[in-house]
């Protein structure tokens, strides 16, 4: 009996698309849970929303104060990021983003504006800000600014994921899910036959049909950074939003896409961001990672990085 | 097209554990050194592996290795899109 087709749902949230597929489950059960979780992100780590949990608390340097379960692991996650990768991703970020412009929702950014003053300089460190064992209490040193921006989108897929796959019967159900937001993937339960097929490309809105390299991963995550889609102009000057901790302004990388598989999201973006930091040291600190990697280069050139897979010859 | 040399699956396990489960003590051990970045400093967290308020989404040692890709067919419709947004 030919399996059917899985449903897909599609929406926008947290400023990036989301695409939901749920095989063999409640399709509007499990949107239903997505929206809440991305909404409590939302409310909680959002550097674009005034009443944010993480604006209060960059607003409140200095002080220590008392967080949300969830914005305590979400810097938890981001603390956690910046140790594993020696600070190449580091959640301090928030001042150098701002400086080079990045200081609302993208859709913002993205338009052409005026040259913009730039007063670039190291970010801060994650050393800079404290968080109590339990991660219900923060202090960040005072003129320093959090931006979860390389871990809360692979996290906010995770717990997306885990919702998800809860909402239709867990993982005895036999149903399985895939959470997608704006191409960073998490899939739990039972994936179609064949797994989940994922079209590997620089932009996430490149439609899934569209011809490319497609692999397949039975559980687990997949997560792309990439300097090619988050771009800006102000004046003369061309930025991106993969800051480069040590100058405090956009990084320049050999490689300008790395897309990784790992067990989770949020590890997935974690690398992936730090792939590009890391430049010409990336790929060896990527084979010590051992996750499987693929990654491409200023000019286009293709690398496949430990267990990568080849693309299938049709 | 270069292709880099693959680890061993005891080595890639051994590698996705130490992503894991980063503990501070005293002070911080970086797991990866890597030149142009300091990366130790004193840290008041515990560092232990990530609990969110639904569930354990990365967890410590038990964890199955991270996921392994293959390589599928294009003649069937991809469920979804990896790149950056």
């Amino acid at each position: 009996m030919t399996e059917a087709a899985p449903a897909t749902l599609d929406w926008r949230a947290l400023g990036t698309g989301v695409h939901l597929v749920v095989h063999e489950g409640d399709p509007a059960a499990a949107r239903r849970v997505v929206e809440e979780v991305l909404d409590r992100v939302d409310r909680a780590y959002s550097r674009f929303r005034a009443d944010s949990e993480l604006v209060a608390l960059n607003g409140q340097a200095g002080r220590t104060l008392t967080v949300s379960p969830l914005l305590g692991d979400a810097i938890a996650a981001g603390l956690r990021a910046a140790a594993f990768t020696g600070g190449a991703v580091d959640p301090t970020v928030g001042r150098a983003m701002r400086a080079i412009g990045y200081d609302a929702d993208f859709d913002l950014v993205r338009n052409p504006a005026g040259p913009i003053a730039l007063r670039l300089e190291p970010i801060p460190g994650w050393a800079s800000v404290d968080l109590s064992p339990d991660r219900r209490q923060v202090r960040v040193r005072p003129g320093v600014e959090l931006d979860l921006g390389s871990t809360g989108k692979g996290l906010a897929a995770d717990l997306a994921v885990r919702a998800a796959i809860a909402a239709i019967g867990g993982l005895a159900g036999g149903g399985g899910i895939l959470v997608s937001l704006g191409g960073d993937i998490a899939v739990a339960g039972t994936p179609p036959d064949g797994g989940w097929r994922i079209l590997v490309a620089e932009d996430s809105e490149t439609p899934a049909d569209s011809g490319g390299e497609v692999i397949a991963i039975q559980e687990g995550a997949i997560a792309t950074s990439s300097t090619t889609v988050r771009r800006w102009r102000r004046g003369e000057r061309t930025f991106h939003h993969l800051v480069d901790p040590r100058t405090g302004g956009p990084v320049s990388s050999p490689w300008r896409t790395a897309s990784v598989a790992a067990a989770t999201c949020v590890e997935a973006n974690t690398v992936a961001t730090a792939t590009i930091v890391l430049a010409d040291k990336a790929i060896g600190w990527l084979e010590r990672t051992g996750l499987p990697a693929r990654l491409v280069s200023a000019d286009g050139a293709v690398v496949r990085i430990g267990a990568w897979p080849a693309p299938a010859d049709d | 097209m270069k292709t880099a040399a693959r680890r061993s699956p005891t080595d890639r396990d051994r590698a996705v554990r130490r992503l894991r489960t980063i503990t501070v003590g005293a002070g911080l051990v970086s797991v990866v050194a890597v030149g142009g970045f300091g990366a130790l400093a004193a840290l008041s967290h515990d560092g232990a592996a990530i609990g969110v308020t639904t569930a354990a989404i990365t967890t410590i040692d038990d964890v199955a290795a991270a996921t392994q890709p293959t390589a599928a067919s294009t003649t069937a419709t991809a469920h979804a899109t990896t790149g950056s947004s």
